[in-house]
């Protein structure tokens, strides 16, 4: 089973899920952000998946490196993001007292 | 090589107009008429025949990735386009009323237009022909947003809403002719030149922007939208400018264009364009006819004869092109002479209504008889500038459909009847509310004269016009 | 252009030098110089004509075809240059003769009638504008510049029809006329298309001299010559004023008599008759059409003499009958008599022209009455005006021995021994008639009975001089036929001129005695120049009177045109202009803000359309593959 890529596949596809229901359903930023650390490391959890089982191009590890590379792509920029959102969330708060996403509409068109 | 080039002949307007931008009123307008005289001088020696057009060509590489090249040239087709249109900005230039705000940004815009008309006749290359095509948006609007009697934002913003609605679609055509690798050697190249011979599909289907864009430009029914109110609340100087020359840009575009580059598409819809043509034509002479407003008959008019042209231009028949290329330069004159006379009144506070008109003919007797010779040859009065153009277009559609010929004929007389009444209403009768305070005097004179003594030489030697034009249709064609 | 000059230049040269001197300096010229100055170049031309005449009479060659500038080249292959040239021959010279001859007298006349206007030198600078166009029209040398002319006289016409501009009833004349002209300069264009796409040249001698006379050997006359002698006959019946195109030439008195003499009776009306004879060689080959000519034109005659009959403003008498005997003269060109129609458009320019002038002097003598019910006894007043009058009547009704006689006479004549002519000649015998009933009405109806003009203006030397020179012209002209034969004969090389000696024969005989009684009866019914049977105001005279229902059939067609324009202009013009374009905009406006809803700025929304978009390519893509 650890040696099929399905199984870290479903993993993956699940916690995406999980993300994506709790990105759609959350009202607080913070959670919401989580959720997107969810999805992005389910992503993360595939790259590594594919790269692990793919026999072409092996690389020192057995798969291709591009799939780790990119994993810490993705972490940088989860860090980056969060950074940045937190920061934006900050100066909502500020500026309107609450962070809920649902009173912020003022964009649309 | 000598400064007598096409070269400077094109970028002395720009620098005109970017020097009188930065110039005091009284200064720029002056500078203005100056700079318009030394240009028409120099297009008029260029084009008296001293020097062979073939050596005048210039072609510089500008932007080679996309084909695009600084070709200018002058041939039979654009001669008297270039030699007019300095001559009617300079004219026009002369009757900018003093009570105009900010003159001298006024005077460098109408520059500008001269500019970019020029360069939009000289162009030889399609990539250029399309920049001065938009270009000279960039003056039109704001000569119509900034100065017109009323309503100048929304004519503005109409008359570009109409225009680029159809140049767009004519600018992906122009990108397509660049990248679709047609040409010697597969690198964009947007030299009419290069364009030559184009397969008879690709013709067919591209045809169809450029011929919007043109059509609309001219403009032919049921495209002309934008031009009543355009020629209704624009400061009659730039309705000058814009009837004269801007108009012509269309019809040129439909020659240049459409005959060197898609011949085989201007076959195929030679029908459509010519029941457009033959429509627009009598739909302007009816509502010439019923209009009650002093410009709104002259732009009708100006609709109806701007359908004549573009009749004779599909015709495809040498008569029929050459009278068309010489009808454009009869028709800048008569319509531009009309309305540089709106001008010249409007200076006085002439209003538009018609019914408000009455027997000036007694009070301004010197301006009432110019203005006749200018009606008159608008109309088509054998002897003055349209006549012979007019009768070498009728020729060549005489030629394919009598029919047709026949029904332009009805054109005429609905002209006549339309510029007489217009004429009479202002003119003769009991006098009306508005009384000029003066006739014109000594400058004002001679801005009116030249039109009509260029459209009498016209009328009574054409051959002296015609002789480059058919040597360019007889090339082209 | 040296060796192309000719003295005929100046004939152009000269009226055109005169109208820009007196149109630019009138005001310093002032009245009596104006006047000079345009009398002077008209007169000097008459000098020029008269030499040229007495060169080609004495044997002298007189140059042809005087070429002075290429004015165009036909793109016909080979290119057919159209020159700006003179065709200078006997039927040119004829008419330049009377153009320029009446013309000068014309002016002479105006310099008194018209010297208490207050725009002398405008009306000075037309009528020489006139005369350079009218010679243009006459000595061009093909069909496309001959517009130039037609149309100049057009627009001279307009300018002098509407001369006095205050009043909208000469403005409303001015543009009738203008218009109905238009319709006429369609019809040479038309013959000018045809005549570039079939022969590929419009020159007359290269027409007349090589392309036309190959045809004839054909003796097949194809559709285009159909077309071109078609498009000639509209341009010379809204020239001439022939039915249907005649509605314009009442109208015309509105203008300055002097005007109506020149222009609507002598020289310009004429050019439609000169325009068929000159083109007579088409009329030749297509003998359908010239026998329409020849009985539209009697129709046209009789029409007019009807009219003539019941009218009681006494230029409009004169008016109708001009158009009547424009009607003989399409007649005679009809019948191939296009001697004759020269020689009675001669004989008409001299004594309408004085008839014309002659009822100036009354009107102006009446202070400005021109209804004849309201004049009367002028006879005993001014005699002189009244014998020259009398002359011009005589010569118009065709008495025996006056020019008209002469004239008139030749086209009967000819209508009578042409094939299937009696129709013709028994309708122009009756219109002649008529003619001398209505002229004796007019001149019994103005002279006669008691006087109703008191202290009348009493005309001075000019006036009274050129209208007598007229009246000798009237009187003496018809002796000059033979000559006139042998002069006009090389311009219709095939045709014999058709004046027979006429006294003699036994219809000239029958005319005479039927013009003398006609005159009689007249006398007997207006003689006593109080009583008027014919000026009544019932309604069928009032209908003749007014045209006989033209003119309310041409303002339904100007009415409905006009309508036409309204609604075009206001109506579908503004559907175009503002209803559509607005429309437009405002969908694209409800377009972006449906469009707008979509965007709730919610981002759980947006979260949820991502998805299943992604999730619906995704699928999309895996099917398309085949795969899943």
């Amino acid at each position: 089973m650890a040696n099929s890529p399905e199984f870290f596949l479903i993993i993956s596809a699940l916690v995406f899920s999980l993300g994506l229901v709790g990105m759609a359903v959350r009202r607080n930023p913070l959670v919401m952000f989580m959720s997107i650390e969810l999805m992005l490391n389910a992503s993360n959890l595939a790259f590594v998946t594919f790269s692990r089982f793919t026999t072409k191009f092996q690389g020192f590890h057995g798969g291709p490196s591009d799939g780790p590379v990119f994993t810490f792509v993705v972490m940088t920029i989860a860090a980056a993001e969060a950074v940045v959102g937190l920061g934006i969330i900050i100066t909502i708060f500020r500026n309107k007292h609450t962070v809920d996403v649902d009173s912020m509409a003022t964009l649309k068109g | 090589m000598s400064v007598f080039n096409l070269d400077t002949l094109l970028l002395l307007p720009f620098a005109a107009a970017l020097a009188m931008a930065f110039m005091n009123d009284r200064g720029a307008r002056t500078f203005g008429v100056v700079f318009t005289f030394v240009q028409t001088v120099l297009a008029g020696y260029l084009a008296s025949g001293n020097i062979p057009l073939e050596t005048l060509a210039v072609k510089r590489l500008w932007i080679p990735q996309m084909g695009l090249s600084w070709s200018l040239g002058l041939d039979g087709a654009n001669l008297w386009l270039v030699a007019l249109t300095p001559l009617l900005t300079g004219l026009a230039l002369l009757t900018v009323s003093e009570r105009t705000e900010r003159i001298a940004f006024y005077s460098a815009n109408l520059m500008l237009l001269n500019a970019m008309l020029s360069g939009l006749f000289l162009a030889q290359n399609l990539g250029l022909f399309y920049v001065f095509f938009e270009g000279m948006l960039i003056p039109g609007a704001l000569l119509v947003a900034g100065w017109s009697v009323k309503n100048g934002r929304e004519t503005a913003v109409r008359f570009l809403l109409f225009t680029l609605v159809g140049s767009l679609p004519m600018l992906l055509g122009v990108l397509v002719l660049a990248f679709a690798g047609w040409g010697t050697d597969g690198t964009p190249n947007l030299d009419f030149t290069n364009l030559v011979g184009l397969p008879r599909a690709t013709q067919l289907f591209l045809f169809i922007p450029f011929a919007l864009a043109f059509l609309v430009k001219m403009p032919v029914f049921p495209l002309h939208g934008w031009l009543p109110p355009l020629y209704r609340n624009a400061p009659a100087s730039t309705v000058a400018v814009v009837a004269a020359m801007m108009s012509k840009a269309g019809a040129y575009g439909l020659l240049k264009v459409g005959l060197t580059v898609f011949p085989l598409a201007m076959v195929e819809y030679l029908n459509i364009l010519g029941t457009l043509a033959v429509i627009s034509l009598l739909y302007g002479a009816y509502a010439a006819l019923g209009s009650d407003s002093l410009r709104e008959v002259l732009a009708f008019s100006s609709l109806s004869h701007m359908a004549m042209i573009a009749l004779g231009i599909v015709t495809l028949t040498e008569a029929g092109t050459a009278g068309s290329v010489l009808q454009m330069a009869g028709h800048a004159l008569a319509t531009g002479g009309l309305f540089l006379a709106v001008a010249l009144m409007e200076k006085r506070g002439m209003p538009d209504e018609l019914r408000r008109f009455g027997g000036m003919a007694n009070l301004t007797p010197k301006f009432t008889v110019l203005v006749l010779f200018l009606v008159l040859a608008s109309l088509g009065q054998p002897g003055l500038g349209s006549f012979p153009g007019e009768l070498l277009i009728l020729t060549g559609v005489y030629d394919g459909y009598p029919v047709i010929a026949v029904l332009a004929c009805l054109g005429i007389i609905l002209a006549a009847a339309y510029m007489l009444r217009w004429y009479q209403t202002i003119f003769t009768g009991d006098l009306g509310t508005f009384r000029p305070p003066s006739d014109l005097r000594g400058r004002e004179l001679a801005v009116l004269l030249v039109p009509v003594a260029l459209s009498l030489v016209m009328g009574l030697a054409p051959s002296i016009f015609l002789q480059p034009i058919q040597a360019w249709v007889a090339g082209v064609l | 252009m040296t060796e192309n000059f000719d003295p005929m230049v100046l004939t152009l040269l000269l009226p055109i030098l005169g109208a820009l001197v007196v149109g630019v300096a009138g005001r310093q010229l002032g009245k009596t110089g104006s006047a000079f100055v345009a009398s002077a170049a008209v007169g000097c031309s008459f000098l020029i004509v008269l030499s040229t005449v007495i060169r080609k009479l004495t044997g002298n060659p007189v140059p042809e075809n005087i070429k002075l500038w290429d004015w165009a080249a036909l793109p016909t292959t080979p290119p057919t240059t159209i020159s700006f040239g003179l065709y200078v021959d006997s039927l040119s010279l004829t008419l330049m003769s009377v153009i320029t001859g009446v013309g000068f007298l014309i002016h002479w006349f105006s310099s008194e009638y018209m010297e208490h206007d207050p725009d002398v030198p405008r009306f000075f600078t037309l009528l020489n504008i006139f005369i350079a166009a009218m010679t243009f029209l006459v000595l061009a040398d093909n069909y496309a510049t001959l517009i130039i002319g037609w149309g100049g006289v057009g627009f001279a016409s307009f300018g002098l029809i509407g001369f006095w501009r205050e009043k909208p009833s000469a403005a409303a004349a001015s543009k009738k006329a203008f218009v109905m002209n238009v319709i006429g300069d369609i019809g040479l264009m038309v013959a000018v298309f045809a005549l570039v796409k079939y022969a590929g040249t419009v020159d007359y001698t290269t027409l007349f001299k090589e392309v036309l006379p190959g045809l004839t050997n054909n003796g097949q006359a194809t559709g285009w010559l159909t077309v071109v002698t078609l498009g000639l006959m509209v341009g010379a019946y809204a020239k001439s004023a022939q039915l249907p195109l005649h509605t314009w030439l009442p109208d015309a008195m509105e203008g300055p008599t002097p005007v109506s003499a020149l222009i609507h009776a002598a020289t310009m009306v004429t050019a439609g008759v000169y325009l068929l004879v000159r083109s007579y060689m088409f009329l030749e080959l297509v003998p359908a059409l010239a026998t329409a000519i020849g009985y539209l034109g009697v129709v046209t005659a009789l029409f007019a003499a009807c009219c003539a009959m019941v009218q009681t403003d006494l230029k409009r008498v004169l008016a109708y009958s001009t158009m009547s005997q424009l009607g003989y003269m399409f007649l005679a060109v009809g019948v191939g008599a296009y001697g004759a129609a020269v020689f009675h458009l001669v004989t008409h320019a001299f004594f309408k022209a004085l008839l014309f002038l002659t009822a100036g002097i009354v009107i102006h003598a009446a202070h400005g009455e021109q209804d004849m019910r309201k004049l009367g006894g002028l006879g005993r007043q001014m005699p002189a005006t009244a014998v020259m009058f009398a002359v011009g009547s005589l010569a118009l009704a065709g008495f025996p021995l006056t020019a008209g006689f002469f004239s008139k006479e030749a086209i009967l004549h000819a209508a009578h021994h042409h094939p299937g002519g009696t129709p013709l000649f028994v309708i122009g015998a009756l219109v002649a008639v008529m003619t001398a009933f209505y002229t004796g009405r007019a001149f019994f109806l103005t002279f006669l009975g008691p006087s109703k003009i008191e202290h009348p203006h009493l005309p001075g030397a000019p006036t009274t001089a050129s209208c007598a020179v007229l009246m000798l012209l009237s009187l003496g002209a018809g002796s000059i036929h033979p000559d006139f034969q042998a002069f006009l004969d090389p311009s219709m090389t095939n045709h014999a001129f058709a004046i027979e000696p006429g006294a003699t024969s036994g219809a000239a005989i029958g005319l005479s005695v039927a013009v003398v009684v006609a005159i009689a009866i007249a006398f007997a019914m207006f003689g006593k120049g109080d009583r008027d049977p014919l000026g009544g105001e019932s309604p069928p005279l009032v209908g003749v009177r007014n045209g006989a229902g033209f003119d309310p059939f041409y303002a339904f067609f100007t009415r409905a045109f006009s309508a036409l324009g309204g609604l075009t202009a206001r109506g579908s013009d503004h559907f175009l202009q503002e209803t559509l374009p607005s429309f437009v905009g405002r969908s694209f406006g409800s377009l972006s803000l449906v469009l707008g809803q979509i965007h709730s700025g919610q981002v759980r929304h947006y979260l949820l359309v991502i998805t299943a978009c992604v999730t619906t390519l995704l699928i999309f893509s895996l099917v398309m593959r085949g795969g899943v």
